[in-house]
């Protein structure tokens, strides 16, 4: 018997121990979250050299289980067209989840230009073979393909242009993943989309944009 | 035990560093810079005296059975606290520390004290205790940190001193050259400091060989 | 996915060895580098927690903390995971292989503070080579096997040593990093 209570006690002791921890460290977690500032939009898009980057209040910027759209905002400069940069935050699975991407979209012309990696996930495995082995897609062209669904009214139409748009990011190749739209879930479309965490960068990037510059007007 | 009793401990005649030997991993792969000597020793100072803190308060309530587990918990309870701390206000610091800052989980220092000296003492010695066992951690890895700079790439603390260095101190053979230049000179004063205060313990020359066998 | 296999061997066990060049699972390296037997029961022992603990902690994030978002506990758990594995490990052994548990048991219980067991669990997550599970493994063999090469060496010279006379400041540690020293240029070759 009084081995019994002591194990009981071991054990008790030990969980309490643990809740405690775990609970001060989801505390400090959410404290001590690391947003992205706007220097991370700096200098990762060379055409875009002297740019002032100002902050926008992020509307919404959460998909679920895709990820986020972590910060947002408009580049400007003399005699040169505006930018709306977003850093998007992929979360879930796919290989390059919880990465950091940097997307530069051209206001004037409603096209996603560039899209280049701040911080790689912990997932690893990835090349960055892709110019050599398929030669680079045209960014300005393929950025607009996934602005081009969401235009015609079809929700999903950001995960059909999927296949498309990844032709675009910056020297990426992407081997077969069973992945996901914006919201993190397998597109309604009923096809079998092979797509990584990357993809949803896009489409996540694609409806922010299209929710805040197209659909309603001039968003903020 | 009095205040500077165990300041004078944890700062030279129980030295963790070149005294116990314990924490090697990090004294040897880290003292490439000073400047990452004062990251590593602050960030070691900051857990254990937490940990000391709580392991001491707790130290009647946790069962001796499954000791080693629970200041396990409490220890990397607090390696985490730091990691994000570090991550959010010194972000350089951070990197430069890469995988030694969780591995400061398994350092023995830590898990020494604790077993040593907090879970048989009061709170405030234990914490007195951590305080001045990470200060005397910082002192050994900054100064070798300083040491290792200085003559493998001819800066102290990023600012040039010299104009030519030798390669040889901040590579891994380096460090391990080092450490042992160090703690032989520590033997050395240690020595002359007991024989002239005439108690001549037959204590000298490093022999905590078992201490670090029951820590490993 | 294979062809990163002879690198990742190379890697795990030579030009980054855990003791000699990354210094992790220093302590056990210059405590338990007495004698040969000892050594190797050591190494073994390491290699046998560091592929087992791979195993099991690679997936346990890549997973399951990670899409949960619990990433933030990553180090209690995985010190907590290694924790447990050894004491299984020891129960285990103590059932069913008597000779073998006489050879490793003793030194079962310093592995759980080894850095280089943790080292290879964090290490894995964030390096280049490893782009999935049998990577992460390979990884964790390897480096255990590195572990136990230096730490076999070392002791072989450490035998040698104890016929011989040594400065009064050098002795015990010191002459141990000295030669360690020696060792670590050999291996900063690769």
């Amino acid at each position: 018997m009084a081995k019994k209570e002591s194990t009981l006690r071991c054990v008790a002791t030990l969980t309490i121990i643990a809740v405690v921890c775990a609970f001060l460290l989801s505390t400090l977690n959410f404290l001590l979250y690391v947003a992205p500032t706007v220097d991370a939009l700096d200098g990762v898009y060379p055409a875009l050299e002297g740019y002032n980057w100002e902050k926008t209040d992020t509307v919404d910027g959460n998909y679920g289980n895709g990820g986020k759209v972590t910060l947002a905002a408009v580049g400007k400069k003399d005699g040169g067209a505006d930018y709306l940069g977003l850093i998007v935050t992929t979360d879930k699975s796919g290989k390059l989840n919880q990465s950091e991407y940097a997307m530069y979209f051209n206001l004037s012309t409603d096209t996603l230009e560039y899209a280049a990696f701040i911080t790689e996930g912990a997932t690893g495995g990835f090349n960055w073979e892709y110019a050599e082995a398929h030669g680079t897609g045209g960014g300005a062209t393929t950025g607009a393909t996934a602005l081009t669904g969401l235009l015609s009214g079809n929700d999903n139409a950001a995960a059909e242009a999927e296949l498309k748009v990844w032709n675009s990011f910056l020297n990426v190749k992407i081997t077969s993943e069973n992945v996901l739209d914006f919201t993190g879930s397998i597109p309604k479309t009923g096809a079998t989309f092979t797509v990584t965490a990357t993809y949803s960068a896009f489409n996540i990037a694609a409806r922010y944009y299209y929710e805040n510059y197209v659909k309603g007007g001039d968003g903020q | 035990m009095k205040a500077k009793d165990i300041a004078l401990n944890g700062l030279f005649r129980q030295n963790p560093t070149l005294k116990l030997v314990l924490g090697t991993c990090p004294t040897l792969a880290l003292t490439t810079l000073a400047m990452n000597g004062i990251g590593m020793g602050l960030a070691v100072t900051f857990v254990l005296t937490c940990s000391n803190i709580i392991i001491s308060l707790l130290r009647n309530v946790i069962p001796s059975k499954v000791r080693i587990p629970a200041y396990i918990l409490i220890i990397a309870t607090f390696v985490t606290v730091i990691r994000m701390v570090l991550n959010k206000f010194l972000p350089d610091i951070a990197a430069s520390l890469g995988t030694y800052l969780p591995l400061i989980v398994v350092n023995c220092i830590i898990l020494g004290r604790a077993e040593a000296f907090a879970s048989k003492n009061p709170v405030l010695a234990s914490c007195l205790d951590g305080i001045f066992m990470g200060l005397g951690f910082m002192a050994a890895l900054t100064l070798m940190g300083a040491f290792r700079e200085f003559f493998g790439s001819g800066t102290l603390f990023g600012l040039k001193v010299m104009d030519f260095s030798i390669g040889f101190f901040v590579q891994p053979a380096g460090a391990l050259f080092t450490y042992a230049v160090f703690i032989a000179l520590y033997s050395l004063i240690f020595m002359a400091v007991t024989n002239r205060k005439k108690a001549p313990k037959t204590q000298t020359a490093p022999t905590t060989e078992k201490e670090v066998n029951g820590n490993a | 996915m294979l062809k990163m296999i002879p690198a990742i061997i190379m890697t795990a066990m030579l030009s980054q060895n855990f003791i000699l060049v990354q210094f992790l699972g220093i302590c056990p390296f210059l405590g338990v580098s007495k004698n040969i037997k000892n050594a190797f029961g050591m190494g073994l022992a390491v290699t046998v927690v560091m592929f087992i603990a791979t195993l099991i902690t690679y997936p346990l994030y890549t997973y399951l903390l990670k899409p949960l978002g619990f990433d933030y506990m990553e180090i209690i758990v995985f010190i907590f995971v290694i924790a447990s594995l050894v004491q299984v490990i020891e129960i285990i052994l103590k059932k069913t292989s008597k000779p073998l548990y006489e050879a490793m048991g003793i030194y079962l219980p310093l592995i759980t503070t080894n850095c280089a067991v943790l080292g290879v669990t964090e290490l894995v997550l964030t390096s280049e080579l490893v782009t999935g599970l049998f990577d992460a493994c390979c990884y964790g063999l390897f480096g255990g096997l590195g572990f136990t090469l230096a730490i076999v060496l070392m002791s072989g010279m450490r035998e040698k040593l104890d016929t011989t006379r040594v400065p009064r400041p050098l002795e015990g540690f010191p002459i141990t990093m000295l030669l360690a020293c020696f060792m670590a240029m050999a291996f900063s070759m690769f």
